[in-house]
């Protein structure tokens, strides 16, 4: 998958990552940095890098809702305690920091504050989730009345499945979290 | 869950941001405030200090004062406020509490033992 661009030292490649694979992500990014790729720029399932130095990179994401909210005091916080940002994807931050036995390479340090990330992750796929659940039954009465319809549904449902999936394994995640204060 | 009135029993990292506003700092200020006051057993992650701050303003119990008066960087401090101020104490004679408790409980033990 992967596909080099007229720049040599520029690559772009394509991986499927959902919001349950965070950590597949972060391994694979971190993975990169080794191999001396360094992300650039993270779009929707789209990655560039940018060659360099072999480099051991922890990498972390943070979910905000609302992105122009105090979005520069919240940058300051991470870059003061050594977390590079590289870019925003939706209401996805994606950091990076040199990696250090003991040292602090996580930007969640305690459960409850990791578990309040997923909660707002919860509450943004409700917002999203209406639409697509109002779609889907109007959508389903309306089978077979007109073309539009009939190419329409199997993409709505696909993304459906992938709502409900995302949604359990997130409530799952938070449990297990809660579990583990306990 | 249940929602009680008055805030306490806070978590370890609302407890320790409150304690470090007792004077006013700056977002990366409280971080390396908490680092020292608890003699480097505590380094908080930047996005639990973020969520920490954004809870503790809409519980009124800290207040942002504006831009640094430090020259040309311009950085928003934070301060406790008085209601916080009261929780704070509250949670500290709590927390006393609870350990004078297991003081008395644990030592006897150990004389019987």
């Amino acid at each position: 998958m992967d596909k080099e661009t007229k720049e040599k030292l520029i690559k772009r490649v394509i991986k499927f990552y959902f919001v349950w694979s965070e950590d597949k992500e972060a391994k694979w990014l971190n993975d990169m940095s080794k191999k001396g790729w360094h992300l650039k720029k993270a779009s929707i399932f789209n990655y560039t890098f940018e060659k360099g130095e072999s480099a051991d990179y922890v990498y972390q994401f943070d979910f905000r809702m609302n992105s122009s909210k105090d979005e520069k005091e919240y940058l300051e916080l991470f870059k003061g305690s050594g977390w590079e940002f590289i870019n925003r994807m939706g209401g996805w931050y994606y950091f990076r920091k040199p990696y250090r036995e003991g040292g602090q390479n996580e930007i969640y340090s305690d459960k409850e504050s990791l578990k309040q990330k997923y909660k707002k992750l919860l509450g943004f796929l409700l917002l999203t989730g209406i639409p697509l659940f109002y779609n889907f039954f109007t959508i389903f009465r309306s089978y077979g009345r007109s073309g539009f319809y009939r190419y329409f549904w199997p993409f709505n449902t696909f993304i459906l499945i992938l709502w409900l999936y995302a949604f359990i394994r997130i409530i799952l995640y938070v449990r297990k979290l809660t579990r583990e204060q306990e | 869950m249940k929602k009680k009135k008055n805030f306490t029993p806070l978590t370890e990292a609302t407890y320790l941001i409150l304690l470090s506003l007792i004077e006013p700092l700056h977002g990366y200020g409280i971080m390396q405030k908490i680092e020292s006051i608890s003699e480097k057993r505590v380094k908080m992650g930047p996005g639990t200090l973020y969520g920490g701050l954004s809870g503790l303003l809409e519980k009124k119990m800290i207040q942002k004062l504006g831009e640094s008066p430090r020259g040309e960087e311009r950085k928003k401090m934070y301060k406790i406020t008085d209601s916080g101020m009261d929780v704070l104490e509250k949670e500290y004679s709590r927390l006393k509490q609870l350990v004078s408790i297991g003081e008395n409980v644990l030592e006897k033990e150990k004389n019987n033992g």
